[in-house]
């Protein structure tokens, strides 16, 4: 099951599964657990590039959620909060942790379809595709992690969780602008990083 | 052999594709419940409720601006900060820094009255300035 915060619905659900857990019904927490892990996982794991890191800080996202949930008011979107205890965490954890930062990827899952969604040669030997898509994974995951924390951030939450503008501000407690600004930088990075697999975006004019 | 190339918004959905697997899920939510299980929501303490309300009520500036003029109030100040309706204070300040400079002391008073004087008479005496 895969969030969607966009949708309006989606936190009116939030609130009422909120408001079981608040009298009482611990499972209702599941709920909570279940619609959001897998995006959080997301967002941490590419902005930490290490699994084991990943699942440890989502454990702990969790953890920090349930027991500061009192403090959620519903004056934002229950999933703003939560994005931004998984943030405020995974940087704290990247500032800690900079001179030890090891490395250790997911493998990428339904090749199939990701060489359908990438138009890859569908003549290509299996065996060549899985070495191509290896090698863009470690290209992008090395100039992903070549950005400051706070540049990753916006790339992942923009690019990767499709999340608007206004939805990182709040995340981020920023102004639209600021998250503007620091997109086009991270962006002219990654270009910069990654110039010989990007096409050419002058000439599609 | 040419090699493929993609636009940035394409490459970077590469990323969404790298997930655990369902044997992961499992896991992950087996060690979850036990953390929870050992885990109790924090009840907020009524004094934290309270900072939270003065801070809603009353922006930072604004308490620091009201302590700011409490201070003033009770008379205790910085003496950098000695303002000019207490000239008892501002006095104190220029006497103390007469005596390190004795330029505008009792002396100097007394050359300034002379000077007068002496004006005073050359006026008499028909010179004009």
């Amino acid at each position: 099951m895969n969030a969607d915060p966009k949708s309006n619905g989606s936190n009116d659900e939030d609130l009422q599964w909120l408001e079981r857990f608040k009298a009482g019904n611990t499972h209702a927490f599941d709920f909570i657990v279940r619609k959001y892990q897998r995006c959080l996982y997301r967002i941490i794991y590419n902005m930490v590039s290490n699994k084991e890191d990943a699942a440890d800080m989502l454990q702990n996202v969790f953890i920090k959620a349930f027991q500061s949930i009192e403090q959620f008011k519903g004056e934002s979107n229950f999933y703003t909060w939560l994005y931004r205890i998984a943030i405020n965490l995974t940087l704290n954890f990247i500032e800690k942790n900079k001179k030890r930062a090891s490395i250790a990827l997911e493998p990428i899952a339904n090749e199939e379809g990701v060489a359908e969604f990438l138009n890859l040669d569908k003549n290509a030997k299996p065996g060549d595709r899985a070495l191509l898509l290896k090698e863009l994974q470690e290209k992008l995951n090395e100039s992903l992690q070549n950005l400051s924390s706070i540049h990753r951030t916006v790339i992942v939450l923009f690019e990767i969780e499709g999340l608007s503008h206004k939805e990182i501000a709040q995340i981020l407690h920023c102004t639209e602008g600021t998250v503007r600004s620091r997109l086009h930088y991270a962006k002219e990075q990654l270009k910069h990083s990654l110039l010989p697999y990007l096409k050419d975006e002058s000439e599609t004019i | 052999m040419n090699r493929k190339l993609f636009n940035l918004s394409q490459l970077l959905q590469l990323k969404r594709y790298e997930m655990p697997t369902e044997a992961f899920w499992d896991e992950f939510d087996t060690r979850l419940q036990q953390q929870l299980a050992s885990v109790t929501p924090a009840s907020i303490s009524p004094i934290h409720n309270l900072v939270v309300w003065m801070r809603r009520l009353f922006p930072i500036t604004a308490i620091c601006m009201v302590m700011i003029g409490m201070l003033y109030a009770l008379g205790i100040q910085h003496p950098r900060f000695i303002s000019l309706n207490q000239p008892n204070m501002l006095a104190s300040c220029f006497y103390s820094s007469v005596d390190q400079v004795p330029t505008l002391n009792d002396k100097g008073i007394d050359n300034l009255l002379c000077s007068q004087k002496k004006v005073a008479s050359l006026t008499a005496h028909g010179f004009h300035f």
